[in-house]
């Protein structure tokens, strides 16, 4: 035999070789551990958590190193929703056993996933935060906090109950019966949540069928569990704990949805969605711009026509103006053309009446002129006699004064017509002479 | 009738992370070995004497 406390061999008086410890009374004590730790498991199996952790305290008081009693005792405070607890008992519990010990797996289990760990010190603060509103007399931040922080963690047995005790204060009975009914779901001897409906004049035989119910809540469909639990606290949240099930009814079995037949309706949702937001939004926005932007054409066009039809118009009136001035033209050269014709006629009247001397006296003058080397003089000479009565003699001088004064062209045209209309003249051969040079 | 002060006060606060550390320090419960143990060290000292 081994001593139960140190491991050293145990004498034949009954006491341990090296601690001196009694065999037989720490015998009785480890098997008084035991015992608790049974009973403690027994009231754990029937969700009376409360009851199981005094049991396991009193297993552990027994026998600290108890390690079965020690993990279920972190696995009660964790479901209640003391994970900090939880975990300390379990750290303790790997200090005593290192190697198989269950407690090892769970802390794995949490570490593993930082968030989880986060999360329960949110709670946590979250928690005291709203213990602290509610001792400042600021329940309603007291209420607020609680609410979300059980939207979140609806296994925090220690969250409803405060909620139910400001539900009291707040003389709102009703809320907080619900509230305390959700603990008892959970843990259906808490002592304080029977202590709150006592208190509240709830018999005794109504308090036993809260308890009843909560042996309904089906320990191995835990997931289905809780989302039925999260689902009603949302509601719980949100409408106010009146609006929640009786937890009779609320309870039943899980039937996983079947998303995919529901896709299907979504796509076809989405599909009408999408074309009730292009009718309604998208197709106005877009015919208001095509329209406007239609208007700004037809007033574009309308202001280049009414440009063209002034430019037109002012081009008909430029264009009348021009044929009035055209005419009045016309009229001015008929009437010069008239003039000119009554200036000839009246030229040939006087030219008849001019006697031959006049022609033969210009045709002088202009010999003379020439003489003296006033060329000018002489072609006006001419030219006037020319007019009076064409002569070889007036010719001959009008060519020799262009001649002279080197205007050859005129001299040019002049003797050529001199020998056109008189080629018997005796001035033949020097006109000719003058030419050739 | 419940007093809400006097419940409210009972309420403790929650342990956070940031103190597990000495929580698990600190838990030095005595079981039945420790308290025999304890007799029997004053028991020798006794005979000692």
């Amino acid at each position: 035999m081994v001593c139960l406390n140190c491991g050293a061999p145990v004498l034949e008086n009954g006491h341990c070789s090296q601690c001196h410890m009694s065999y037989k009374l720490l015998a009785k004590a480890f098997n008084t551990s035991n015992y608790y730790y049974n009973i403690g498991l027994d009231r754990a199996c029937v969700r009376d958590l409360t009851g199981a952790i005094d049991a396991l305290n009193l297993a552990l008081k027994y026998n600290k190193q108890n390690i079965n009693a020690r993990n279920l005792l972190g696995l009660v405070y964790y479901e209640m929703g003391e994970t900090v607890l939880g975990l300390t008992q379990w750290v303790i519990s790997s200090s005593y056993l290192p190697e198989g010990n269950v407690a090892n797996k769970y802390l794995k289990e949490i570490q593993s996933d930082p968030m989880k760990i986060e999360q329960a010190n949110q709670l946590a603060k979250q928690f005291n935060q709203a213990l602290t509103h509610a001792k400042q007399g600021t329940k309603d931040l007291a209420f607020i906090q609680l609410r979300r922080l059980l939207s979140s963690y609806p296994h925090f047995v220690k969250g409803y109950l405060l909620l139910a005790l400001l539900y009291m204060d707040n003389g709102n009975n009703d809320k907080a019966k619900k509230a305390l009914k959700r603990v008892l779901r959970i843990d259906k001897n808490n002592t304080l949540a029977v202590k709150y409906l006592s208190d509240m004049g709830v018999a005794p035989r109504e308090i036993m069928d809260m308890k009843e119910s909560s042996k309904r809540i089906d320990i191995e469909s835990s997931y289905v569990d809780e989302d039925q639990f999260k689902s009603d606290l949302q509601t719980f949240v949100e409408q106010g704990i009146d609006e929640l099930d009786d937890p009779d009814e609320s309870i039943g079995s899980f039937k996983e949805v079947n998303h995919n037949k529901f896709n299907l309706v979504y796509v076809t949702v989405g599909i009408i969605v999408g074309m009730l937001v292009f009718w309604l939004l998208i197709l106005p926005t877009k015919l208001d711009s095509v329209n406007q932007k239609s208007r700004e054409i037809k007033l574009d066009y309308s202001e280049q026509m009414s440009s063209k039809n002034v430019e037109i118009e002012d081009l008909k009136s430029q264009i009348t103006d021009l044929n009035q001035q055209i005419e009045a033209n016309n009229k001015v050269v008929e009437d010069e053309k008239a003039a000119e014709k009554e200036q000839e006629k009246s030229f040939g009247v006087i030219r008849n009446y001019v006697p031959n001397s006049t022609y033969d006296a210009l045709v002088a003058e202009a010999a003379k002129a020439l003489e003296a080397s006033d060329y000018n003089k002489a072609i006006t000479l001419c030219n006037v006699a020319i007019e009076i009565h064409e002569g070889e003699e007036a010719y001959y001088y009008l060519g020799m004064a262009y001649h002279n004064n080197h205007d050859e062209e005129n001299a040019k045209a002049t003797f050529t017509r001199l020998k056109e209309n008189y080629p018997e003249s005796s001035h033949i051969e020097d006109i000719n002479e003058l030419m050739t040079e | 009738m419940i007093n809400f002060e006097e419940e409210v006060r009972k309420f403790k606060p929650s342990l956070e992370v940031s103190e597990a550390e000495d929580a698990i320090y600190n838990n030095d419960v005595k079981d039945i070995t420790d308290v025999l143990e304890e007799m029997l060290q004053q028991v020798m000292e006794r005979n000692d004497n």
